[in-house]
């Protein structure tokens, strides 16, 4: 196994007999169809709450207990002991908080007992459901005052506890115990519908913090609650669902909103776009190597520097990646200080017309948040990976993937630009890792199933497709590979998951989990994807720019036909529809089908990289253009009227020219007009139509180069040379381009494999001598004269960059 | 013969404070082409046959603007091709630099390369019966006031409180499809009151001597220059008729 590489084991190192009963009875009794027979049953035989004269452990006996388990939770976590104690703890310890908030509701004791609650999610026991008898127990408390309703949130987690009241019907010097209750998520997910019914209850929570800071956002308990609503705001279990997720963002918006109360704001002075360049403005607190930071980067470091001027308006500088490109491509980076009001004085002062926001979650006491809630510029644009709204009032739009459905917000949140998410080949980390089947220990598979993503989106029901899927397909086998992310434990997650695959038959070892991978680079995710045969999705959760770099990767994958699921956009993009399921039959069919026809997998696989190159959220030059669309349109109707444009229903779409050759035929008119720049805005008009995509990128290569940018031209040209590879013309272009723009080492490999291809072609080998002289190497100069004289040119002299230029006008 | 393309589709004024500019390259031996909005023909294919005017059906965008005049210029084998237009909406193919310090009519001398005084050296051919003929229909008065309040893109109220001594007050109206068969109304009128327009440039480069009120109407980039002795007026200055004759009373 390559170093580096952390495989975590699956199997019975973390799973006893016992620990599986449980988990199968517990799935028993939450298993969706019977999950009402086990609510009816829990209300007939009432337990009765213990006497309050009777003896009671003391509340500071039960929290060193409750210490004691928390520091064997990592080895007894999976047992079955370690969880009946606990049990037997928790109605111990019940009992003991009953007791003693009956006598006295003092804030140490509310305080030993929110700390009880803290420890025990800490610890994972809110992971997993408790039993029937003990949600009895709690049921029978709950209604016993709220004393009761304290013990019984000791008894289960709050995602079973359906039954308990709201965060707003509780008592004011109970609510911060009851906030830190409602508030605590499950860190994994183990039983089917855990997801969701954790998220009906964060809702409802939601509802009862809004209602507290609407009445009084000043107030101790608000304030207290608020702390409590903080600590789990970006948890990872509450995005699972997009419909739950925009729900959770506009109501965690209002709380902002109505914490950050506004006067009315002012509208900036605007001005038409014609004849000018947007001044657009990306207000976060810093740039740095992100996901959210650098798929912001990668829409706007192509952005055409003829329609826009981009500042950075931060807090504090990185020297990240995704700042330092920025940075390179002209970008003005201003560092803002001071309070709040300044800031968003001196943002309004510098006038400008776009406004980006990148957020970054958590957002309640965050500053750029703070500022959304301000008129900056007269166009706000909230960027945000998950491509939901973002429900601040004014943000006039938000960025989204193809595929997304427009989702009715408050107030008009309904325009999307629907520009793309998904960091591609523009992350820049250290050095990849070695990902083949034998490094993965996989190489006995007949076929390798592959999941690239967060371990939170494994819910139960995805395993149980999955399972389903690898008992259909014997020899195969699934690697999951994710990301770094806090609040998961990846041996947890893979003890139950071991749980799981056991109790569906499915043996272990068939899975393996590479937990805390990072696969930042284009080429760290193509080794990883050419080591898989099939990609998986996961639902409900969207799998983001996994997808995509599959896509690019030429990985056949599955994928589920969710509304925001931009995996299943990009394939029936590609007419590969077959591909998206509507339910889990069908994704096992179309999974199952990849994994045993071997000829249907290389035509997916064909089909699928012979558009990577022209995939937008891989090239970043068609992003650009599309971006720049996007905004210029944005701008434009907001100008009309902002009213109208937030009422609109159907999302932004940016559009290439659909008549190439009548374009390019403008080209040329401009061309000889000498108007360069209307010459270059329709070029990258169509630099994301397919149709002659080699051709418009050479001529906006060569006009690049002309109007002295050359670094971006040959960028470009490196695009070029993935669709013509075999065009030595093309090979002769990047060089030249490349050398202009310093880039020498690019300039000698892109000549080398010009004569590689065409060894005729005397210009390549000039231009090469030229390259081999300035560098001083002798050898490849003597080397190259012979070939010359071969081909009958006495002296090599150094080829003119201007008949270069001329030849390449002449395309 | 040298062929010479020039490219301005309409915009009545401005075609004719541009044809100096053709009637100079023609002088100079070269054919000039210039494609026109179809419905303009009428009025400048016999008033300046030192152009050879081309036809075409105008639509309002880059397309009717540039595109189109472009492709007939090309396809008649211009040898050089000068769009007049200081400014385009959605291209940038006008000079930059003239256009951010001239005016609309300076910024096409020169761009055209022709002296800008050539833009008072209008030479057309007028019609002088089709002249008497508007001529008779429309004047009842030896005493005569014409004005024109509307303009393609603004109209002024009409106020006739205040004619003066003037016995008729004859408003420009399109009674005729050609702007030329107006000049002997004009020219012989005892004041002219005319909106930023075709009719002013004509007046003006024509160099008529008559009293006359100039009223304003766009921005300075996009006032003609005026070399006669016009009284100005804001647009916004209502009673603009009233004002005039009071003035020139």
């Amino acid at each position: 196994m390559a170093a580096g590489l952390r495989r975590w084991g699956l199997g019975t190192q973390y799973v006893a007999d016992n620990n599986l009963k449980l988990v199968i009875y517990n799935r028993l009794k939450y298993d969706r169809p019977r999950r009402h027979a086990a609510r009816s049953s829990c209300r007939m035989p009432m337990i009765s709450v213990p006497a309050a004269s009777a003896p009671t452990k003391d509340l500071s006996a039960c929290q060193l207990q409750l210490i004691e388990f928390m520091s064997s939770a990592d080895s007894g976590w999976s047992e079955p002991k370690w969880r009946q104690d606990l049990e037997s703890w928790r109605k111990t310890t019940a009992e003991a908080v009953y007791s003693a908030l009956r006598r006295q509701k003092s804030t140490a004791e509310l305080d030993v007992v929110e700390t009880m609650l803290t420890n025990l999610a800490h610890c994972g026991a809110n992971d997993f459901a408790v039993a029937v008898e003990t949600l009895t127990v709690a049921q029978a408390y709950a209604k016993q005052g709220w004393a009761g309703l304290a013990a019984a949130t000791i008894l289960a987690p709050a995602w079973q506890a359906t039954f308990l009241p709201k965060l707003k019907e509780t008592p004011l010097w109970l609510m911060p115990l009851y906030a830190a209750y409602v508030f605590s998520a499950p860190k994994l997910l183990t039983s089917e519908g855990q997801a969701e019914s954790y998220a009906r209850v964060y809702v409802s929570a939601l509802d009862g913090t809004l209602s507290l800071v609407e009445a009084n956002r000043g107030s101790a308990v608000t304030q207290a609650v608020l702390a409590r609503f903080r600590a789990v705001e970006d948890s990872g279990v509450l995005t699972l669902d997009p419909a739950v997720h925009t729900e959770i963002r506009i109501k965690r918006a209002r709380i902002v909103t109505a914490l950050n109360r506004q006067p009315p704001q002012i509208e900036p002075l605007t001005a038409p776009r014609s004849g000018r360049a947007l001044r657009l403005g990306v207000v976060a607190r810093s740039i740095g190597d992100t996901a959210s930071a650098l798929s912001l980067v990668k829409m706007l470091e192509r952005l055409p520097i003829i329609r826009f001027s981009i500042s950075l308006l931060v807090e504090r500088s990185t020297d990240s990646n995704a700042e330092r490109q920025l940075k390179d491509h002209g970008a003005l980076l201003i560092q803002l200080g001071g309070e709040i009001d300044e800031v968003a004085r001196s943002i309004q002062d510098a006038n400008f017309d776009v406004a980006v926001f990148l957020p970054e979650e958590p957002w309640l006491g965050n500053p750029i948040a703070e500022l959304l809630l301000r008129r900056l510029a007269p166009v706000q644009i909230v960027h945000d990976w998950t491509g939901l709204p973002s429900g601040f009032p004014h943000a006039d739009c938000y960025i989204a993937s193809p595929a997304a459905s427009p989702t009715r917000g408050e107030k008009g949140m309904l325009v999307a630009l629907a520009g793309c998410v998904g960091p591609g080949e523009t992350h820049v980390s250290g050095g990849a890792e070695i990902w083949t089947r034998a490094t993965i220990g996989m190489e006995d598979a007949s076929c390798v199933f592959g999941y690239f993503g967060e371990l939170v989106a494994i819910t139960p029901e995805v395993v149980a497709t999955w399972s389903r899927l690898l008992s259909a397909a014997p020899g195969s086998r699934l690697v999951i590979v994710a990301p770094p992310v806090l609040g998961c434990r990846v041996d947890r997650f893979c003890t139950a998951l071991a749980v799981q695959l056991e109790q569906l038959g499915v043996a272990s070892g068939r899975v393996a989990v590479f937990g805390d991978v990072s696969l930042a680079t284009h080429e760290e995710r193509k080794a990883a994807f050419a080591a898989i045969d099939v990609l998986l999705d996961a639902t409900p959760a969207a799998n983001g720019d996994t997808g995509y770099a599959g896509a690019a990767a030429g990985c056949p994958m599955v994928s589920w036909a969710e509304p925001n699921n931009s995996a299943a956009a990009l394939l029936r993009q590609m007419g590969l529809s077959e591909l998206v399921a509507a339910n889990a039959d069908d994704f096992i069919a179309a999974a199952l089908k990849l994994a045993t026809d071997v000829e249907h997998r290389k035509q997916v696989s064909s089909a699928l990289s012979a558009a990577s190159p022209l995939l937008i959220q891989y090239d970043s030059f068609a992003l650009g253009e599309s971006t720049a669309q996007l905004i210029e349109s944005a701008y434009d109707q907001i100008l009309d009227s902002r009213k109208k444009f937030r009422a609109e229903s159907k999302l932004l779409q940016s559009r290439s020219h659909a008549d190439v050759a009548a374009t390019l035929e403008a080209v040329d008119m401009f061309i000889e007009l000498g108007s360069i720049a209307d010459a270059e805005m329709r070029l990258r008009s169509l630099l994301f139509a397919s149709e002659g995509a080699a051709n418009v990128r050479r001529r906006l290569a060569t006009i690049l180069s002309k109007q002295g940018q050359p670094a971006e031209a040959a960028d470009l040209l490196v695009t070029v040379v993935e669709l013509a590879p075999d065009d030595p013309e093309v090979w002769l272009e990047l060089g030249l381009a490349a050398r202009q723009a310093g880039k020498a080492n690019l300039a000698v490999q892109a000549l080398q494999t010009g004569v590689r291809v065409d060894a005729s072609r005397v210009e390549s080998w000039q231009l090469l001598a030229e390259l081999a002289r300035e560098v001083g190497n002798a050898d490849l100069l003597e080397q190259i004269q012979i070939v010359l004289a071969s081909l009958g040119v006495e002296r090599p002299a150094a080829p003119s960059l201007e008949s270069l230029h001329s030849s390449l006008a002449a395309l | 013969m040298r062929k010479l393309g020039l490219i301005q589709s309409r915009g009545l004024g401005d075609i004719i404070i541009a044809l100096p500019i053709a009637k100079y390259y023609h002088d100079r031996g070269w054919t000039v082409l210039w494609p026109i909005d179809e419905r303009f023909l009428p009025s400048f294919a016999a008033a300046a046959d030192y152009v050879e005017f081309i036809p075409f059906t105008f639509t309002a965008n880059v397309e009717g603007f540039l595109m189109n005049p472009m492709r007939l210029l090309k396809g008649r084998g211009c040898e050089k091709i000068i769009p007049l237009y200081s400014y385009l909406t959605n291209t940038s193919v006008a000079d930059a630099t003239l256009a951010a310090s001239l005016k609309f009519d300076e910024y096409k001398y020169a761009i055209a390369g022709v002296p800008f005084a050539e833009k008072w050296n209008l030479q057309i051919r007028r019609d002088p019966a089709r002249e008497q003929q508007l001529f008779d229909r429309v004047v009842r008065a030896q005493k005569y006031v014409v004005r024109q309040l509307e303009g393609s893109n603004c109209r002024l109220a009409a106020d006739d409180t205040a004619l003066g001594e003037c016995e008729q007050v004859i408003d420009i109206e399109p009674l005729t499809d050609n702007i030329f068969d107006w000049i002997l109304v004009l020219e012989r009128s005892a004041l002219l009151v005319l909106i930023d327009s075709c009719y002013a440039n004509l007046v003006d480069q024509l160099g008529l001597r008559v009293r006359k009120t100039f009223v304003l109407r766009s921005d300075v980039r996009f006032t003609p220059v005026l070399r006669g002795e016009w009284r100005v007026r804001g647009a916004n200055q209502s009673q603009a008729t009233a004002r005039a004759f009071a003035a020139h009373s």
